[in-house]
């Protein structure tokens, strides 16, 4: 994005309005897919251990599944109707393969989340044990399968299959939908995406723990939820980073421009280095940093998985560009996607110290009395949420011009009737209800985590069952 | 009937499947705002639909998607001209959503705001909808049918106020009113589930104002019979074909209205299904071959024909739906089944008086 929304036109309006509904949207939806299956297993062991300690903590993290839950829920709602309402050239154009993986997802994974998250709430006591266990997993099943479908949604966009133009009325039509379906690029982007969540999860599981140990409150029921939230972490954030980086040598087959962005790889290197940090060398007409550390072979190892193999330069790909698609610009914003990707790289790496770290001195036993890491834990909660959120900023922004990659650009996706006033009018409105819903969730949430984990009474325990109250 | 017809008419039920379901807790939502004398009824009503009504929202997403899916050129055009509309009505969607789950949590204080919020979001969402539907009727000018993508709206929200979308928007509103209403009579017992059924049977000259039937039977009776005059004046469509749901339509509201009378609330509210079934049916119908009438010349419509996507996308979403939709609608009886219709009347077993 060039400019800032004053005195903007609608397409850039449109643009800063469809970035930060998706990226609000994308705060919540992390943590749920990654604790809604933490609570699964959690229920599960106390399903099969019959230790109660796993049930209270089944419903304490369930209360903050619920709060969470309903703000994606919320935001979602909006998803589906912004691609009509301010993308409609866009839906009239891709509706036959772009709307079909979205209808699928209603009927496949919405229905089964929204039901079972209700027969679960609900449920506790009035169904069997094993029948309330199954509607947990079916919650967990429901949640995956909407990244699933969704993300085939996005891939279609980053890499279009399975399609082809209708002479007649010239929009993507689909041919093949297993095509659709196994996109090369939807494999890495739902493994990325789910592994990202989970370590949103495991994160989350360990600041918190980490905070009642610091407080000194409810020790011996948190002991194990550090030990949970170290097992997910280490090796999670770890295949995070390794999928991350497979993800890329992916990406650069079809989407050549995006990869070179990424390096400010102006001119193509054989063998190509990575650079670390750069100072300048972010637009054409200054294409040479004024200052760099690199590290030689590295981008040829991380772009082909060979130590000499060659990554093309943003020069060459935008010529091979002109020459196929017609005039015009095909690079991206260089300095935000060269950013963008080294701040979810440099923060994953930054997330999987802080697990590292963590169990080092669980091994050690020591991690009770290192005051130190129990509050850089809690801090680091906030960690892997920005880091995805930035995955995102790079894997939309980098892309660019192009809303469905060589196919259609952004600009000719717009809705024609909406006018930069009424952008205007929503965007505000929506910012004001983001701002407000924010900051009621975080003091919820908040709330939440640092009350005393429900007590199970003798007789019922419905007064700690994570169901909402009216 | 082609394949595009075929899902035309499945768009259409899963319409009145969204708005029979989601119709009662909207109506909930308003008796929370006449009926309840406090709080705590207010509770004791949204406890109602407390386990329902998330999935009941899904089935919403899933028309959405099943219209983008099979008619792009429906969805786009449609979407985009209602554009300010739709901003409201996902403000008032988003804020009800929040409010079920956040009301009993936040602050005590605030649990009359959230009452509010869920209150209002019931009023106004049912009025958009129904204008938002009923102006499919009415027309608005679309132009450029034939290559999609060049099917452009031309006007702005104001082109959705008509009188008939207003009617239309009205009579849902008081429809879902009486609908909500009677669920509640259902689902409630004590002085409060007595003061619901009052208003539905009660009908002499003192209550005749705060009377629920009244409004419906005038109201989504008027647009039940307005639209095959006008589906027949605005569309070229002859009176009877659209005059027989519509009549379908009127003898269920009648019936339930009777059935209300005579306190039979269980049957009303049977009644009241179908006469949402039939408001649906009555609209498509009217419309039908075309979806969005267009007020610049009636060659200009959006009409199955130029709006439907690709022969293969449609058998894909005929086979997805055809699996799926009967397993949902089995899975989510089971759990009505499981969470409420065992229960008959009387405060729903998740109540926690202790936690207000
Ligand atoms: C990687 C995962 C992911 C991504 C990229 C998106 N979503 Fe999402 N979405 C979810 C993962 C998810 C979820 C985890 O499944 C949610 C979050 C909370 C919930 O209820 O389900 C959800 C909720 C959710 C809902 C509400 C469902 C309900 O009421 O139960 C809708 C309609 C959407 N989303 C639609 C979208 C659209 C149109 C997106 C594209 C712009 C999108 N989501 C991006
Ligand atoms: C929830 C995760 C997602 C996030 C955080 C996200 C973020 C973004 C951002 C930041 C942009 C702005 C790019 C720019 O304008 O420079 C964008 C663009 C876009 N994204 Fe995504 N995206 C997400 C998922 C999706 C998905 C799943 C789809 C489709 C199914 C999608 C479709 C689009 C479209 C149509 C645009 C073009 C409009 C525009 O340029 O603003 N996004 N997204
Ligand atoms: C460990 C912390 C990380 C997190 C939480 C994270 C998160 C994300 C997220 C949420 C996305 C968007 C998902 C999508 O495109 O479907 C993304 C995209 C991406 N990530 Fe990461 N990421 C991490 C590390 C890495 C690393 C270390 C690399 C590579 C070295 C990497 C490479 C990529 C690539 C190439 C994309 C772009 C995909 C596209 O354009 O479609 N990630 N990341």
């Amino acid at each position: 994005m060039d400019s800032l929304p004053l005195a903007a036109d609608a397409l850039t309006l449109a643009r800063w309005q469809f970035a930060t509904t998706t990226l609000y949207h994308f705060i919540f939806v992390p943590l749920t897919l990654g604790l809604a299956p933490v609570i699964a297993y959690m229920q599960t062991k106390w399903y099969r251990t019959r230790d109660e300690s796993w049930l209270r903590l089944t419903k304490f993290f369930g209360t903050l599944l619920l709060i969470n839950f309903a703000i994606g829920a919320a935001t979602g709602l909006l998803q589906e109707f912004q691609f009509g309402m301010n993308w409609s050239s866009y839906s009239q154009f891709v509706g036959d393969v772009f709307g079909s993986t979205l209808a699928l997802e209603g009927l496949i994974a919405f229905m089964l989340e929204s039901t079972f998250i209700g027969i679960w709430v609900f449920g506790w006591g009035r169904l069997s044990e094993r029948m309330h266990l199954a509607s947990i997993w079916l919650v967990v099943a429901g949640t995956w399968l909407s990244t699933t479908f969704i993300l085939m949604a996005n891939s279609w966009m980053q890499n279009p299959v399975g399609y082809s133009i209708d002479e007649v009325t010239g929009q993507a039509r689909m041919v093949d939908l297993w095509a659709v379906l196994t996109n090369p690029i939807a494999i890495w982007a739902v493994a990325h995406t789910l592994l990202a969540s989970l370590m949103v999860a495991a994160f989350l599981l360990l600041g918190v723990a980490c905070w009642h140990i610091l407080k000194g409150r409810n020790v011996d029921l948190f002991r194990p939820v550090v030990k949970l939230g170290l097992y997910i972490a280490i090796p999670i954030t770890t295949l995070t980073l390794m999928v991350g980086s497979e993800f890329g040598v992916a990406l650069s087959g079809p989407q050549p421009m995006k990869i070179a962005a990424a390096e400010a790889l102006w001119n193509s290197e054989q063998p190509a280095s990575f650079s670390l940090f750069q100072i300048g060398g972010f637009s054409a007409d200054d294409p040479t940093p004024s200052f760099s550390l690199d590290i030689p072979y590295l981008l040829s190892f991380l772009a082909t998985n060979t130590f000499t193999g060659k990554v093309e330069g943003m020069n060459q790909v935008q010529a091979s560009a002109q020459a196929k698609y017609g005039p015009g610009n095909y690079i991206p914003d260089v300095k935000l996607a060269y950013w963008s990707m080294r701040g979810m790289a440099y923060l994953g790496s930054l997330s999987m110290m802080i697990a590292l770290l963590g169990g080092f001195l669980y091994w050690r036993g020591t991690l009770e009395r290192s005051r130190w890491f129990l509050k850089i834990a809690v801090g680091a909660i906030a960690l892997p949420f920005i880091t995805a959120l930035i995955g995102w900023v790079f894997t939309e922004t980098a892309r660019q011009p192009w809303v469905a990659y060589g196919v259609l650009k952004t600009a000719d996706g717009l809705s024609q009737s909406v006018g930069p006033g009424e952008i205007i009018a929503s965007l505000t409105a929506f910012m004001l209800l983001y701002i407000a819903i924010g900051v009621t969730a975080f003091v919820l949430l908040r709330r939440y985590a640092i009350i005393d984990p429900p007590q199970l009474g003798g007789d019922g325990d419905a007064e700690s069952d994570p169901a909402p109250v009216y | 009937m082609t394949l595009a017809e075929l899902w035309f008419f499945v768009i259409g039920g899963l319409w009145s499947t969204y708005l029979v379901l989601e119709g009662f807790d909207f109506g909930v939502g308003m008796m929370m705002g006449v009926a309840a004398r406090d709080e705590d009824e207010r509770s004791e009503m949204i406890e109602t639909i407390a386990p329902v009504w998330d999935a009941n929202e899904v089935w919403l997403l899933v028309v959405g998607g099943l219209t983008f899916a099979s008619f792009p050129a429906w969805y786009g055009t449609w979407l985009e001209g209602a554009y300010l509309g739709l901003v409201v009505l996902i403000i008032v969607l988003l804020l009800r959503i929040i409010s079920f789950e956040w009301r009993g949590r936040a602050d005590p204080r605030w649990r009359g705001l959230w009452s509010t919020i869920n209150i209002a979001a019931s009023v106004t969402a049912p009025l958009i909808w129904g204008l938002v539907l009923a102006v499919l009727l009415a027309g608005l000018p679309v132009a450029g049918a034939g290559r999609v993508g060049e099917m452009r709206y031309f006007g702005n929200i104001l082109d959705f106020i008509t009188p008939y979308s207003v009617l239309g928007a009205l009579s849902l509103a008081a429809l879902f009113a009486f609908h909500g209403a009677l669920f509640l009579s259902l689902r409630l017992d004590g002085d409060l589930g007595e003061r619901i059924r009052e208003r539905i049977v009660k009908l002499d000259a003192r209550h005749l104002l705060p009377n629920l039937t009244l409004p419906a039977l005038l109201l989504a009776g008027g647009f039940l019979i307005a639209t095959p005059f006008v589906a027949h004046s605005v569309n070229a469509r002859s009176i009877l074909p659209v005059a027989i749901p519509a009549a379908l339509g009127l003898i269920a509201l009648i019936a339930a209205v009777i059935n209300a009378q005579r306190g039979q609330f269980a049957r009303a509210f049977g009644c009241t299904i179908a006469t949402i079934v039939g408001w649906v049916a009555t609209l498509f119908i009217a419309l039908f071959p075309r979806i969005i009438v267009s007020t610049i010349s009636l060659g200009d419509s959006v009409t199955i024909q130029n709006a439907q996507s690709s022969h293969y996308t449609l058998v894909v979403m005929t086979v997805a739906a055809a699996v799926m939709v009967p397993v949902i609608l089995l899975y989510q009886w089971w759990g009505y089944r499981t969470l409420m219709a065992r229960l008959g009347r009387g405060k729903m077993p998740w109540s926690r008086p202790e936690a207000r």
